[in-house]
């Protein structure tokens, strides 16, 4: 840590040690800090979702005011880090596309018809040059006119035929 | 409520008791208590909120979407239901997520509980349910469901791509937009139908030529068994002149042609201009203006390629190509079949590889934007690059992007050098078979006259071999050509087929003389829906008084503004002036007795007098000086060597903020408002110049009524009162006395405020 610099910031490192996360008796994600005398639902944020799914996870209070970050899930009880990863799937929910099987463009907007891991879905994207997002050289997010994301985990692992839709927008 | 459900889930509700006629509200939503897709149907009646989740079995074997028009109502499987009681619910509210949503429940004792998951497609409709549920829980009324704007297309079930515009490009005809562009070509019926009757004669001369030039030639006049044996005069004179009408005709079309479409574009330009007019403010925030200009000039510019040079270079050919196969069927119809086959293979060879290319030069394309975002990164950050001496760093990067920038060259100029030359020698390769087919047909008809072909006839069909597959480059293109036109033809009337926000009554009122009276009756606004920017905002202001209006940054001043001009429509309350409400208002009304001058100021290309005088032309030259002086712009317009008459606007006369907003007061004083909104109109002036401003302002405004919005509190310190305004709500309200009194907001702000000042040395 740069000198000088955790004294300006008010870093709260959650892990196994200072907070409890429970799941109230309806199934919401909630969370007990005693340092910071709070208890109640929790809503996390990944700091970097398009890295990494299990670092930098933000914990917020019902007005997404930050109690505190967990550097890792792995700093916390298996049965938290379950809890949290749930969670986070929700948050984060985006279907894996695991097959285009139909991709129309007409008019500027183009027309998918996809198999997930969710099932088939057809959605619409506008200005596919800018709503797929690629992250790294592998990786990419398809984002619909609605702000639905879809996620495709490997560009290079997708059958010919997919990829042959897709590239033209790559 | 009458509610159409299918049949099933009808059935099943009413197993349960809950009678579907007496739902207060519904909603339908696609994923179940998890995030899972299925139907959801949410009823609130009297007695509670009841829940079916349901799974289209159809849609599960035919894998098809919650999109796909449903096949047959007989299809759904239960898979879940749940009921709340009202007695056990307090509030019902709606958490977002990143791609979906969830109605949580909140129970009286505190638990809180997920009613349903759901994708973002259905925000508006989830939102809408829950502020219509808050509204029935505590009015005992039902709101009227508002108009949702975007939707689902009834044909093919998508989501429309712009809620603006509802409009689904996938189900829009091409032929429809045709038709919508045929009433801008019938006003030029007449030149039209020249156009026409040229391509028509250019045409016929083209294939008249070949057939004077090659069979007349060699089979007539130089064949000395013939009767017009010698009569090259003749021959010569006729292909001149054929050549020379030719070039008549073409020039007619394409001077005629160019003529059209010019006036075409520029009367679809105009057409969308006055669209744009229309519109409501709201369609220009949610887009941006640069790309909108470059929309409409490429688009009119596409279009104006399009049918200028497109369609009738296209129908020449056709009727060209006709004229000539019915030529050669009638000589030889062996050799003409001969010379037809190889036409589709071309063409398709042609198709393949200008795909082929579109693709590449696609690939290039975005190559290209990515190395000159690169390069402006790097040249816009060149200061910054430097002092980190991250110059080695972009050096690499921009390597990378121009190596991958030259590779995709590189691949079009390979595949380019290799494929054309390839379709070429396919050209070239039926020529030769034509010359060899032919040569056999020559020397048998040399033996017998009956059974084969001249020379000239030879000679002729090459000619038109070559007239044929020349024009199947353009023809393989010609589809891409054609949606491109479509496109832009879609894009132009989507924007002229938008449908505004605020829409004027049919007859409003309209108001020759205002008195100033303002009154704001339980507003509520937002922009989008779930996030109130104004909630339940109620006051008035009288005729001539100055109201002040502050709060923080972001805490809704400026949007009480906006919905006084009439830029948005209240979600729910009124506003009205001198006791009339606002949407039974003329627009025109509201224009001419409420001017605002905004932190934003925007000067026209033009003069400064031409700004100044914007939005009252016959202001006279006194009145300009007086409103320049009143607004403290005249001086520093007269240190300029041009004064009044400097030109600015984007490329010219650079004002800084400061004076560009004094310019604006000054065009705000003399259009003589009933209603002066100052919204941070002096923000960019320092508290000298301020303070003059107000004082004028001052004397101006002793009978309008002035509404400022300001950041600084010494500038509403002479308001007759004030409303403070936080998270979209009114805390405070009283005179700047009474609410330093009073120990709140107001004061809190105040005392900030001024402590800040006296750190910088400026006593208030």
């Amino acid at each position: 840590m740069i000198q000088g610099l955790e004294q300006i910031t008010d870093s709260f490192l959650i892990d196994v040690e200072n907070a409890t996360f429970f799941s109230s008796p309806t199934g919401l994600l909630m969370v007990k800090i005693p340092a910071k005398d709070y208890e109640g639902r929790a809503f996390l944020a990944l700091a970097f979702p398009f890295e990494t799914d299990e670092e930098y996870v933000c914990v917020q209070n019902e007005d997404r005011e930050e109690l505190g970050m967990i550097r890792s899930l792995s700093l916390l009880s298996d049965e938290a880090a379950s809890l949290c990863r749930a969670e986070l799937k929700k948050k984060y929910f985006a279907p894996k596309i695991l097959k285009i099987v139909k991709l129309t463009e007409r008019f500027g907007s183009s027309f998918w018809d996809c198999e997930t891991d969710y099932g088939l879905k057809k959605f619409t994207v506008k200005d596919p040059h800018r709503s797929i997002l690629r992250l790294g050289e592998d990786r990419a997010y398809v984002v619909d006119v609605d702000g639905c994301r879809y996620e495709i985990e490997s560009l290079k692992g997708m059958d010919k035929k997919s990829h042959s839709k897709i590239e033209l927008y790559l | 409520m009458k509610i159409k459900l299918p049949e099933e889930v009808y059935a099943s509700f009413r197993k349960k008791g809950i009678l579907t006629d007496e739902a207060l509200l519904f909603l339908k939503t696609d994923m179940g208590r998890e995030e899972l897709y299925c139907d959801a149907y949410t009823l609130v009646t009297e007695e509670g909120i009841a829940t079916l989740f349901c799974l289209d079995v159809l849609k599960e074997k035919k894998g098809a979407s919650l999109f796909s028009p449903r096949k047959s109502e007989a299809a759904l499987r239960e898979l879940d239901y749940r009921f709340l009681p009202m007695e056990e619910i307090d509030s019902i509210k709606c958490e977002e997520l990143l791609s979906v949503l969830r109605v949580i429940v909140t129970r009286k004792d505190g638990q809180q509980e997920v009613l349903f998951y759901a994708t973002a497609a259905c925000r508006k409709r989830i939102f809408s349910f829950t502020e219509r549920f808050d509204k029935w829980r505590e009015t005992g009324e039902i709101p009227e469901e508002k108009k949702e704007r975007g939707g689902v297309c009834p044909k093919c079930h998508r989501p429309y791509d712009d809620p603006e515009k509802k409009i689904c490009n996938h189900c829009v005809s091409k032929m429809g937009l045709v038709r919508k562009l045929l009433p801008f070509f019938v006003r030029y019926r007449k030149q039209i139908a020249l156009v026409f009757l040229t391509v028509l004669f250019s045409s016929a001369l083209s294939v008249v030529t070949p057939y004077l030039n090659s069979k007349v030639l060699y089979d007539d006049v130089l064949n000395p068994g013939s009767l017009r044996y010698g009569a090259i005069t003749g021959l010569v004179l006729s292909i001149a002149f054929a050549g020379l009408l030719r070039a008549f005709v073409t020039t007619v079309n394409g001077i005629i042609g160019a003529k059209v479409s010019a006036f075409v574009s520029c009367d679809l330009k105009k057409t969308i201009f006055s669209s744009f007019e229309r519109l409501s403010f709201s369609f220009f925030t949610s887009r941006h203006t640069g790309r909108l200009i470059t929309q409409i000039n490429s688009d009119a510019e596409t279009l104006y390629w399009f049918f200028c040079d497109g369609v009738p270079y296209f129908l020449t050919n056709v009727i060209q190509m006709i004229g000539i196969t019915v030529v050669m069927f009638t000589i030889h119809v062996p050799l003409t079949i001969l010379i037809l086959i190889p036409i589709p293979l071309m063409f398709l060879g042609y198709f393949l590889a200008l795909r082929l290319f579109r693709r590449l030069h696609a690939e290039n394309h975005a190559h290209r934007s990515r190395f000159n975002g690169v390069l402006s990164d790097v040249l816009g950050g060149m200061r910054i690059v430097k002092a980190f001496s991250r110059e080695q760093q972009e050096i690499r990067r921009f390597d990378d992007k121009s190596r991958r920038l030259a590779d995709s060259k590189l691949e079009i100029d390979v595949k380019n050098h290799t494929i054309f030359p390839l379709l070429n020698l396919g050209i070239r390769l039926s020529t030769y078979l034509v010359w060899g087919f032919g040569g056999y047909f020559v020397v048998k008809g040399l033996a017998d006259p009956n059974s084969g072909i001249s020379y000239g006839v030879l000679n002729l069909f090459v000619s038109y071999l070559a007239m044929l597959y020349t024009p199947l480059n353009f023809f393989a293109n010609f589809l891409s050509h054609m949606a491109n036109g479509m496109n832009a033809l879609q894009r132009l009337f989507s924007i002229m087929d938008a449908d505004p926000d605020v829409v004027e009554k049919e007859e409003p009122v309209s108001l020759s003389q205002v008195r100033g009276e303002v009154e704001f009756d339980h507003v509520n606004f937002s922009y989008a829906p779930g996030k109130k920017t104004i909630q339940d905002v109620s006051f008035r202001v009288e005729a001539g008084k100055a109201l002040g209006i502050v709060g923080h940054t972001g805490a809704g001043k400026s949007t009480l503004a906006n919905l006084l001009t009439r830029l948005y429509d209240v979600d729910s309350g009124s506003i009205s002036i001198d006791g009339v409400d606002l949407r039974d208002l003329s627009i025109r009304t509201i224009r001419d007795h409420v001017a605002i001058v905004s932190q934003e100021t925007y000067l026209f290309r033009g003069s400064i007098l031409d700004n100044i005088r914007y939005a009252s032309p016959d202001a006279t030259v006194e009145e300009v000086l007086a409103a320049s002086k009143a607004a403290g712009c005249h001086d520093f317009i007269m240190s300029f060597p041009d004064g009044y008459n400097t030109l600015v606007g984007s490329d010219k006369k650079s004002l800084s903020g400061g004076e560009k907003q004094r310019v604006s007061i000054a065009r705000a004083i003399l259009k003589d408002p009933a209603i002066l909104i100052l919204d941070e109109a002096t923000a960019a002036m320092d508290t000298k110049t301020e303070r003059k401003i107000q004082e004028a302002l001052r004397v101006i405004s002793k009978d309008r009524t002035t509404i400022t919005i300001a950041h600084r509190l010494s500038t509403l310190r002479d308001s007759d009162f004030l409303i403070v305004i936080e998270e979209g709500k009114m805390v405070e309200t009283g005179t700047h006395e009474e609410l330093l009194a009073k120990d709140g907001v107001y004061n809190k702000l105040y005392t900030l405020q001024m402590e800040a000042l006296k750190t910088i040395g400026i006593e208030e």
